[in-house]
């Protein structure tokens, strides 16, 4: 005798080849609507923030009277100063001052690190360091800048002083250290994590041909994991560009546009900090200005964040 | 034919076989830069967590650590106060585990459906294109930025008192998700690509429905790239001084919160002030704040590298 | 397969999650705008980063009393704290100046009156490295030439030509300190106005460290950070015009003006609507009946007893025209203008 083998678990559907029960549809689509709120809100986030900071941008324009040309191409800016002055140019000079000197620091050394990590160490080695790496990431950012103002910044003197160069107190070259060691670890563990991820076939087919640990890391495994890579370069740069505390406590608050890296600068992100604990009250153009020096860095890095995405489209590959 | 070939033949083998050590070599000090700095930190920072005069010399390490165990677990146990010896974190500590429990329940699941669905859900074209081009810039606003939004959306609710939350702890969890969404959604879609095809196409091929394969094949083998995204953002949390500010973490409070409404304090905020203090016993307090930070973040991340190890081995190929 | 009414069944889950959150932050709204829930009852506090290290003394000092009370103290500055008082937020101000014109203003025109109370006294103090043996003292004059807008001076021999030809380095609070605009506007004679090539920081501990560290170096900063570290630091004597004593800063200098202009008075301004609450009107009570124990915890020089007995009769009524007038000299006005 054939039992029957229908599915009693599953009173709805006795036939279990009519298609998914009606539970089971009703999560799919549950499960899919959640997950769309959940990247609808990245969206609202960015909306959120382009209507908060547009909204007080423009009643910036209005009640200053300035133009966004010189706005944006200004190289004065004082504003307690009598007229007031809003040219925001040193802040954006300031601002791309820590984050080339902080990116020539930490994409080199977490990308040499994740290579490390990824195919030269020894399992155990890796356990330790991958995690130790990921620790410098959680030090707080006040620690980052105490670290500069008490620790780099005397070396910094130390180093410089035989050579009767003066270093300032609060330096530029500081900033973009301990920024660039801040963020080491994202480019250091998203990477390493991309490139252990390249399949070990790859890499094999390498050796079998002859080719040598360096020139499999480098030419095989390295373009396989590039649009990883470069995603880790692109987010640590996003940080530094966006960090504040370590960049007040080490750069200062002075707005200038030097090519020296041992004197006190202000970038965009330390005069946001500053108007806000400050005493200018609401609605004035000096509180106003921080908005509009909001929403032109965030019109800067999404530019950025185009830019490598028309570049990374180009070169990405895709291995099955 | 052959002499062609003969000809460009130039393995240039002595070159590569130096090449390849020095670049080894190379890596190595790179990842030991890292790891440098960090024993310097945490070397200057337990120097000044010790400083006496007449306490006992450096190297001796026993004293030298019973003590500091000492002295941070009194500093777990006080509360904030003006007189340096009888200061601690207590309140800053919980505050940050609140905070902190928040966050993960908040930002993961959002962060990682976010991603899921890019990755899972929606045609690679321009819709996609423009959404990730989004998420990254959020990645680079000012955590500043995002106390602003914070204190407009949340604390003040745009000016309406039923959606205000007021300086409580859902406001401050609620913004440091919206900072920390955009890494936790860039390394899930990474740990996301990661995984083959040809696991996806099995799963279904096999009659799993999309969200089955989802869950049971592709976030597993991805779960290694999720947790150091996880564990990358959570970091950067615990550790956040200035948004909070903003959003109402207390500078000096003496009860501990109770629940989601209530107001709070955060353990860097508290730092942050002891160090402002123009008493100087404070500074000591100030280091072993830091060292208290350093061991919680230490632990966060060990339990979540252990569940990383754990299916990282067993998930990958 | 998709089943009828799936759209209709989505909606509805979002509505009732939605419903959720709604409900949940409803429970925080309260009267007169203060974050207090209706359970606990709670004294919130905001404003100047030097009045906090009192206020937090009063807290701590005020739960040992009265445990069930959850006093929150922030330090956002004396113009964030009127800022956030403004929008209803607070229930006193912590001040290292008198409220503005235009804050007292704005305050009477949203009916959040507030009553003024003296609680300390603080002494900025001007300092230089301690291998600097040659300033004996610094006229208000010659501050003013250092500190002034465009100020050209780059070398001590520029402000005394018997002092020797070396550069001046100059450190100061940042522009968002109490301390800057008060010195600013006694020394410079108009508030917030300053040269741009100072080393400033929010931190004044940073600036100790940085004079202490500096033999350039010229600085102030509040008594209190000058106290603690006399060791490393030479604090310079004032004098008010040329022919004037030098005057150094101590606490009897401080509480007896003779060290001006640079002595200032610390208030608080309290919501006359939250005095009306009993667990608020208790903690001012407190704070004012053991003010010199606190003041002098929090690092500064308490007030006279006729300040005390000025803060007690303001305080009874609660009265918004009853303000506290400190009546050991001057009234409690902005600080007075520097000598020509």
């Amino acid at each position: 005798m054939i039992e029957s083998t229908t599915d009693v678990g599953v009173p709805d559907s006795p036939d279990p080849w009519s298609g998914p029960s009606r539970l089971r549809t009703i999560r799919e689509s549950a499960v899919s609507l959640f997950l769309l709120v959940c990247a609808a809100i990245t969206v609202l986030t960015t909306a959120g923030i382009i209507v908060v900071l547009g909204v007080e941008s423009l009643a910036f324009f209005r009640t200053s009277g300035i133009s966004l040309f010189d706005f944006l191409g200004g190289a004065e800016l004082k504003p307690d100063g009598e007229p007031p002055k809003f040219g925001i140019l040193p802040l954006i000079w300031g601002t791309m001052v820590v984050a080339t000197g902080s990116a020539i620091i930490a994409l080199p050394i977490g990308l040499l690190s994740a290579i490390y990590l990824s195919e030269y160490a020894h399992h155990s080695v890796r356990a330790v360091l991958k995690p130790a790496l990921e620790l410098l990431a959680g030090i707080p950012t006040i620690v980052y800048g105490y670290l500069a103002l008490l620790l780099v910044t005397p070396v910094l003197k130390a180093i410089f002083a035989p050579w009767g160069i003066d270093v300032a107190t609060y330096n530029a070259l500081s900033a973009c250290i301990v920024v660039g060691v801040m963020i080491i670890p994202m480019v250091s563990s998203l990477s390493e994590d991309v490139l252990s991820a390249v399949p070990r076939g790859l890499r094999e087919a390498g050796y079998g041909l002859g080719a040598t640990k360096f020139e499999v890391s480098t030419r095989i495994v390295l373009p396989a994991g590039l649009s990883g890579v470069v995603a880790s370069f692109i987010l640590a740069l996003s940080r530094a560009i966006g960090e504040t505390m370590a960049v007040v406590l080490a750069a200062g608050m002075r707005p200038q546009i030097t090519l020296n890296p041992l004197t006190s600068i202000e970038t965009m992100t330390t005069y946001i900090v500053a108007v806000t604990n400050g005493d200018a009250p609401y609605g004035t153009p000096k509180y106003l200005s921080l908005f509009a020096v909001g929403i032109t860095l965030f019109a800067m890095t999404l530019t950025l964040n185009i830019f490598s995405g028309l570049v990374l489209r180009r070169y990405r590959e895709v291995y099955q | 034919m052959s002499r062609e070939v003969r000809g460009t033949y130039a393995p240039h083998r002595y070159t590569r076989m130096i090449l390849g050590p020095l670049f080894g070599v190379a890596c190595f000090l790179a990842t030991i830069t890292g790891v440098v700095v960090l024993s310097v930190l945490l070397g200057s920072v337990i120097a000044a967590a010790l400083r006496r005069p007449d306490g006992p010399p450096w190297y001796a390490l026993g004293t030298n650590a019973t003590e500091l165990y000492h002295f941070l677990a009194s500093l777990v146990s006080k509360s904030q106060s003006s007189d340096p010896t009888a200061a601690g974190f207590r309140i800053g500590i919980v505050g940050s585990l609140w905070l902190l429990g928040m966050v993960a329940v908040f930002a993961i699941p959002m962060g990682v459906g976010a991603a899921v669905f890019l990755e899972e859900f929606v045609r690679p074209g321009r819709l996609r294109r423009v959404i990730q081009t989004n998420i990254a810039n959020l990645a680079g606003v000012p955590s500043i930025v995002y106390g602003i939004l914070g204190l407009t959306l949340f604390v003040r609710g745009f000016g309406y008192k039923s959606f205000a939350m007021g300086r409580s702890l859902w406001a401050g969890s609620l913004t440091l998700s919206l900072l920390v969404l955009p890494v936790i959604v860039i390394a899930t879609q990474e740990a996301l690509r990661t995984v083959p095809q040809s696991l996806r196409q099995a799963a279904l091929a096999l009659g799993a429905t999309r969200w089955q394969m989802i869950r049971d094949h592709v976030i597993p083998s991805a779960l290694p790239g999720i947790l150091t995204g996880t564990i990358l953002s959570l970091s950067r949390a615990i550790g956040e001084t200035a948004p909070l500010l903003m959003v109402g973490a207390a500078g000096s409070i003496g009860v501990l919160p109770k629940g989601p409404s209530d107001r709070y304090t955060v353990l860097p905020v508290e730092i942050y002030n002891y160090a402002k203090s123009p008493k100087v016993p404070f500074q000591t307090v100030t280091a072993g704040g830091i060292l208290i930070l350093l061991a919680l973040l230490l632990t966060m991340n060990a339990t979540a590298i252990i569940i990383r190890n754990r299916y990282g081995s067993s998930a990958r190929g | 397969m998709r089943i009828p009414g799936q759209r209709g069944l989505s909606a509805t889950l979002i509505a009732l999650v939605l419903a959720g959150c709604g409900g949940e932050s409803g429970n925080d709204e309260t009267k007169d705008g203060a974050s207090a829930t209706k359970e606990s009852k709670s004294v919130e506090i905001d404003g100047s980063s030097t009045v906090f290290q009192i206020s937090q003394a009063a807290r701590e000092a005020y739960a040992k009393v009265k445990p069930d009370v959850n006093v929150v103290v922030d330090n956002h500055g004396t113009g964030g704290g009127f800022g956030n008082y403004l929008k209803g937020e607070i229930d006193i101000v912590d001040a290292s100046r008198p409220a503005k014109e235009d804050e007292e203003t704005k305050a009477k025109a949203q009916g959040l009156e507030w009553t003024q109370f003296l609680v300390g006294y603080d002494g900025i103090t001007v300092v230089v490295n301690p291998q600097n043996t040659f300033v004996k003292s610094f006229t208000v004059a010659q501050l003013k030439a250092i500190w002034e807008p465009g100020s050209k001076v780059k070398t001590w021999k520029d402000v005394d030509p018997s002092w020797p030809d070396k550069p001046i380095v100059l450190y100061c609070p940042d522009n968002n300190s109490g301390t800057f605009e008060y010195f600013t506007e006694a020394i410079v004679g108009k508030a917030r106005q300053q040269r741009d090539d100072v080393q400033a920081s929010s931190d004044d501990n940073i600036l100790v460290t940085g004079v202490a560290g500096d033999q350039a170096g010229l600085g102030y900063f509040g008594f209190a950070y000058f106290e603690e570290n006399k060791d490393k630091l030479r604090a310079v004597p004032i004098q008010k015009t040329a022919d004037a004593p030098a005057v150094a800063a101590s606490p009897e200098t401080i509480l007896d003006k003779s060290y001006t202009p640079l002595s200032r008075p610390l208030f608080i301004y309290a919501k006359n609507s939250s005095l009306r609450r009993p667990e608020v009107f208790d903690f001012v009570k407190y704070y004012l009946e053991n003010i010199e124990t606190l003041a002098k915890k929090g690092g500064y020089v308490p007030p006279t007893a006729q300040d005390r007995e000025a803060n007690a009769k303001a305080l009874p009524a609660g009265d918004a025209s009853a303000k506290a007038v400190p009546v050991s000299g001057e009234p409690a006005s902005p600080a007075p203008k520097a000598a020509p």
